[in-house]
């Protein structure tokens, strides 16, 4: 059944109930896969909180000596371990936790303040 | 003419393709904007592996591994290359920290610095010690007989209320000459101008080329015959050899230059960043400022004539001013004088005579205190000199047995480099 299309019906009409259904069913599949792909690249990608975590080591680099009590923001955590070396210098452990999960370690060797 | 129409589900699979591209596009902006971020992160890690590395070298700590890759913390990603290079009195060492596919190099200039001791030490046949006008000694000395008097000389007495503002301790310090022996060798090295091996060395009119190799050690520039500069810039690491005596001009602008010469003299006015090695003496002109770290080194050979290292009125070394004598000889022991108004801030080393007159911010070692006047030689006199601890972060060591510091004078710029690139 030939359905003309004419300039003043202005939209498509599907051939069949069974073809709407599979073109809403497609984009409806595809637009929930790259919603999922972009969160679940977002929840994977770990290199935007390392950079936080790096950025607050910086800052108790900064601050020359590492505080006794872990310097704390927020859910953020940080932990440091110090060991004396040899002729004036230490050896440094920091480790950065987000919500008490582990994002950093990092160690240094800095000269004693 | 017919048309063709078009059904809904074409236009549905052109508008998913549509949106997956968007999407596809979207992921990918966003994954490598990670991607930089952890190379990023890397990059960082490893300039702080290789600044490590180096603070490791520094602390004298566990041996060093040089020459090859090893792993810094034990950790298995902390990739680590060091090597090591002698600048005269100074340890170049350079450090690339490997992380992921990144790379960074840095240099570093490691300076010896004394970790506290007293201020002034002579050596046992040194005498009693006589304070003169208005000498200071602001900190505890090392004597070999604890005998500290008011002197009289010149006219001048002591106008002090304290002699010593500090503890005088009783010993005789037998060994005020000696230097460790590795010390010993980079001082007889340069003073003795040797040719190293594998340097790299020009002539005075001589252009590197650009495009040429760098060579891995310090570049060497040649002169010959007795040579006043004038108007010369160098930036070091370099060395500067001449085999006659050597005038810099006050115009001169050196940066980490390693001077070695029989006799070498800065002019009047001087702004130098430079050690300077000579067996037959120095003269360190007024008002000239050797910028830390710098060092003046003499050592002393067979010759009769004691070799003598002056430092001039209102002239300033940051350093190490040292003057020794050859291992094996029995010349006249060199002699370092320090004019009314000059100032150093390091360390002042002699294995012979002091006659300090000057400010000393740091630590003075020497066989004897003298005075020369135009009439006589006073033997144990301090007339006008000043002697207090080290008023910076920053002072060096001549080798002693007190030394066991070393510190950082001065960083390069680091280089990234990504592997494979």
């Amino acid at each position: 059944m030939e359905h003309p299309r004419t300039s003043h019906q202005g939209r498509l009409k599907a051939a069949s109930l069974l073809e709407s259904v599979l073109a809403l069913g497609l984009l409806a599949g595809v637009l929930s896969m790259a919603a999922c792909m972009q969160f679940h690249l977002l929840d994977g990608d770990r290199s935007g909180v390392r950079l936080k975590a790096w950025a607050l080591v910086e800052q108790e680099l900064a601050r020359s000596v590492p505080s006794a009590p872990p310097a704390a923001d927020g859910a953020w955590e940080v932990r440091t371990a110090v060991e004396q070396m040899g002729r004036g210098y230490r050896k440094v452990l920091f480790i950065c936790e987000k919500e008490g999960e582990v994002v950093l370690e990092r160690t240094v060797i800095l000269p004693a303040p | 003419m017919r048309r063709l129409r078009a059904s809904a589900l074409l236009y549905a699979v052109t508008v998913a393709l549509l949106l997956g591209s968007i999407s596809g596009a979207v992921l990918l902006l966003v994954h490598f904007g990670n991607v930089e971020s952890e190379r990023w992160l890397a990059g960082e890690a490893a300039l702080a592996n290789a600044r490590s590395a180096i603070h490791a070298y520094a602390s004298g700590g566990d041996e060093p591994v040089l020459d090859e890759w090893s792993d810094l913390f034990g950790k298995g990603h902390d990739s680590v290359f060091v090597t090591v290079e002698r600048v005269g009195m100074l340890d170049r060492v350079k450090a690339i920290g490997r992380k992921g596919d990144q790379e960074t190099s840095i240099e570093a200039f490691l300076w010896p610095v004394p970790a506290g001791g007293p201020i002034l030490l002579l050596g046992r046949d040194a005498g009693a010690l006589h304070m003169c006008g208005d000498a200071r000694l602001r900190g505890d000395i090392s004597i070999p007989n604890g005998d500290v008097r008011r002197g009289h000389i010149e006219g001048r007495g002591f106008s002090g209320e304290r002699l010593v503002e500090g503890k005088v301790a009783v010993e005789h310090n037998d060994h005020i000459g000696d230097i460790d022996a590795d010390r010993y060798a980079r001082i007889r090295d340069n003073c003795s101008r040797t040719p190293q091996t594998d340097e790299f060395a020009y002539r005075m009119g001589e252009v590197p080329d650009p495009q040429e190799e760098a060579s891995p050690g310090t570049p060497v520039l040649s002169l010959h015959g007795k040579r006043t500069l004038t108007g010369m810039v160098l930036q070091g690491p370099l060395v500067l050899r001449c085999d006659d005596s050597l005038h810099l001009g006050a115009d001169c602008r050196f940066d980490m230059v390693v001077v070695q010469a029989p006799f070498i003299s800065i002019a009047p006015g001087a702004r130098l960043v430079v050690q300077c090695f000579a067996d037959r003496g120095i003269l360190v002109g007024r008002d000239v400022r050797l910028e830390y770290p710098s060092a003046l080194v003499l050592l002393a050979g067979s010759d009769a004539a004691p070799p003598t290292l002056t430092i001039d009125s209102l002239a300033c070394v940051e350093g190490l001013v040292l003057a020794a004598r050859r291992a094996g000889t029995t010349g006249t022991p060199p002699v370092v004088l320090t004019a009314p108004g000059s100032l150093v801030r390091g360390e002042v080393h002699a294995a012979g005579r002091l006659q300090h007159q000057g400010v000393l911010r740091g630590r003075a070692a020497a066989e004897e205190l003298v005075l020369r006047t135009p009439s006589a030689i006073y033997k144990g006199h301090l007339l006008d000199g000043v002697i207090g601890p080290y008023d910076g972060g920053r002072a060096s060591g001549s080798g002693g047995a007190s030394e066991n510091l070393q510190e950082i004078a001065r960083w390069s710029i680091p280089g990234h480099r990504t592997k494979g690139a």
